[in-house]
């Protein structure tokens, strides 16, 4: 039997996982109220889940980059700061939040070219753009989520950047997730690292902050179609190569196999001769 | 509260199928009660064995497991030795044998490799048996698969025909690495079941019975996993983040629109 801390650790697990009815598992409410918050507020972290904040009209995105304590979070674009329930991922407590005035014009002008690139190449997507000046980061979180219960699937887009003004270097992480659970249950997970470097031009000194913000994105809007691209000829490589190696359609004399003759030949004697 | 067993069962399909073996051992820790069940009805990755009389590779599962041993189709014996097992009857064991002959031929038809294996136990009526089949791809182009079928059956004799119920799952992992794309694990797993009555005049017919329901069975699952894995996981994709500008498309779109409304008054 495991103990509570192993429970706790495999529930936790579970839940990060794949967000479900763990409580009858557990069988423990006690301790899981009292444990597994940590939990539910890494699962929404990590998974940049979306939310409604009342008196906001877009959605906000949850992320440790916009994240003050464990359950306080910022929203950076209208300038607010709210209190989020991580188990019914809802908002209240919203108030103004003061951002941070030395990168709060870069800031502006990196979200207002994310929007436009995610508005024209996510069907849904959501981007948020983050800043701290005591980091020297300015960093940008898209995510797309799409649920289809009736159809059994659902896919998630992360994508999380990061840009360095002073030495103009770029970093990123690209994750794609699908699942798919009728009759069965398949998954495609995917992600790439990628590193980088703003051109000189674009670093430091006085260079229009806007252009600068547009170079950003338009580094982000290569890669990530890159990438997607890559992606694209993986499952064409995969399905032409590997799939097929795996398992023929049909044997190489293109028919399918005589049963009969199989037991004729190597099986039928043998059987009756006992 | 629901029943632990439907939650587990429930759980285990939203869990990574990447990740099976240790969320089964998890979910174990949590529910011991449980444990046979459990090991009954999640299918695992199946894990090769040399048959130490034959030397011929076997696969190990639930159903030819007893204790910490597995049963070699090969041999008979189990590895490591029993003093107390239970082995299937002297006339289905000849069936068995015979099975894991035509299925060493199937295997190498459409698999062209890898390793199969055939178990079959009482029942009482009837008997039953599982025909496992693991294929394991070169990993050329740093592209790895790998391919597991598992396929549970129940034999009914009623008259001179006999009832089959299949129960029929693939286990399939596509790893692969590059640098434009980096790292990719596509993998899962599909079930399907299946009823037939077919003739049994003589004892060897069940296996050609079986033979040619779990022939047409893997047929439809290789088209099935094909549609799924390369099909609807693409799409889904493609449908979060678009290639092409979506403004674009959208312009065309109108374009499009007006042509035709154009052209539809002209035709008035």
């Amino acid at each position: 039997m495991a103990t509570s801390e192993e429970k706790i650790k495999i529930a936790s697990h579970f839940l990060r996982a794949a967000p479900p009815d763990v409580r009858v598992l557990v069988n423990d409410d006690n301790l899981l109220q009292e444990h597994i918050m940590g939990a539910l507020e890494e699962y929404n972290v990590e998974q940049l889940a979306t939310i409604k904040v009342p008196g906001i009209e877009h959605e906000v995105i949850i992320s440790k980059f916009g994240q003050i304590d464990n359950d306080h979070f910022i929203d950076p674009k209208s300038s607010k700061v709210f209190k989020l329930d991580h188990l019914r991922q809802v908002a209240t407590d919203v108030e103004d939040h003061t951002p941070d005035e030395s990168m709060e014009e870069l800031r502006k002008a990196v979200e207002s070219a994310v929007d436009d690139y995610t508005t024209n190449y996510y069907a849904e997507g959501l981007g948020a753009v983050y800043a701290s000046s005591s980091e020297g980061k300015v960093t940008v979180a898209i995510v797309h989520n799409k649920y289809s219960p009736s159809n059994f699937w659902n896919g998630r887009w992360r994508s999380v950047w990061t840009l360095e003004p002073e030495s103009g270097k770029v970093s990123g992480l690209l994750k794609a997730h699908v699942h798919y659970y009728e009759d069965g249950n398949v998954q495609l997970e995917t992600n790439k690292e990628i590193e980088e470097t703003l051109a000189a031009k674009y670093v430091g000194g006085d260079h229009p902050l806007a252009e600068r913000a547009a170079a950003f994105v338009k580094l982000i809007h290569a890669a990530e179609t890159g990438y997607q691209k890559a992606l694209n000829e993986s499952y064409h490589d995969l399905a032409e190569s590997t799939f097929k190696s795996l398992r023929r359609a049909l044997p190489y004399t293109r028919q399918k196999i005589d049963w009969n003759k199989i037991l004729t030949y190597r099986i039928g004697a043998e059987l009756s001769s006992k | 509260m629901a029943d632990p067993m439907d939650c587990a069962l429930d759980l285990m399909r939203r869990l990574p199928p990447q990740n099976t073996e240790e969320n089964l051992a998890s979910l174990i820790a949590l529910q011991p009660d449980l444990t046979e069940d459990l090991l009954n009805s999640i299918d695992q990755p199946l894990k090769v064995r040399t048959c130490a009389k034959s030397g011929k590779e076997y696969l190990l599962c639930e159903y030819n497991r007893d204790g910490n041993s597995y049963r070699s189709p090969w041999s008979n014996e189990f590895d490591p030795p029993l003093a107390d097992a239970t082995y299937p009857s002297q006339n289905l064991r000849k069936l068995e044998l015979a099975a894991n002959d035509a299925f060493d031929t199937y295997r190498d038809l459409y698999y062209e490799g890898g390793v199969s294996s055939v178990y079959f136990w009482d029942m009482d009526p009837g008997f039953a048996g599982v025909v496992l089949i693991r294929k394991v791809g070169d990993g050329a182009t740093r592209m790895k698969g790998a391919w597991d079928s598992i396929h549970v059956f129940e034999a009914q004799e009623k008259g001179r025909n006999a009832v089959y119920k299949l129960t029929s799952t693939v286990m399939l992992y596509m790893i692969t690495n590059k640098p434009e794309l980096g790292h990719l694990n596509l993998s899962g797993s599909m079930t399907r079941q299946a009823e037939q009555e077919f003739v049994v005049e003589d004892p060897a017919m069940h296996i050609s019975n079986i033979g040619r329901m779990i022939e047409e069975m893997e047929i439809k699952m290789r088209h099935l996993l094909q549609d799924v894995y390369f099909g609807k996981t693409k799409d889904t994709i493609n449908d979060l983040r678009s290639v092409e500008s979506l403004e674009e498309a959208r312009k065309q779109m109108e374009i499009q629109k007006e042509l035709v409304s154009k052209l539809q008054e002209r035709q008035r």
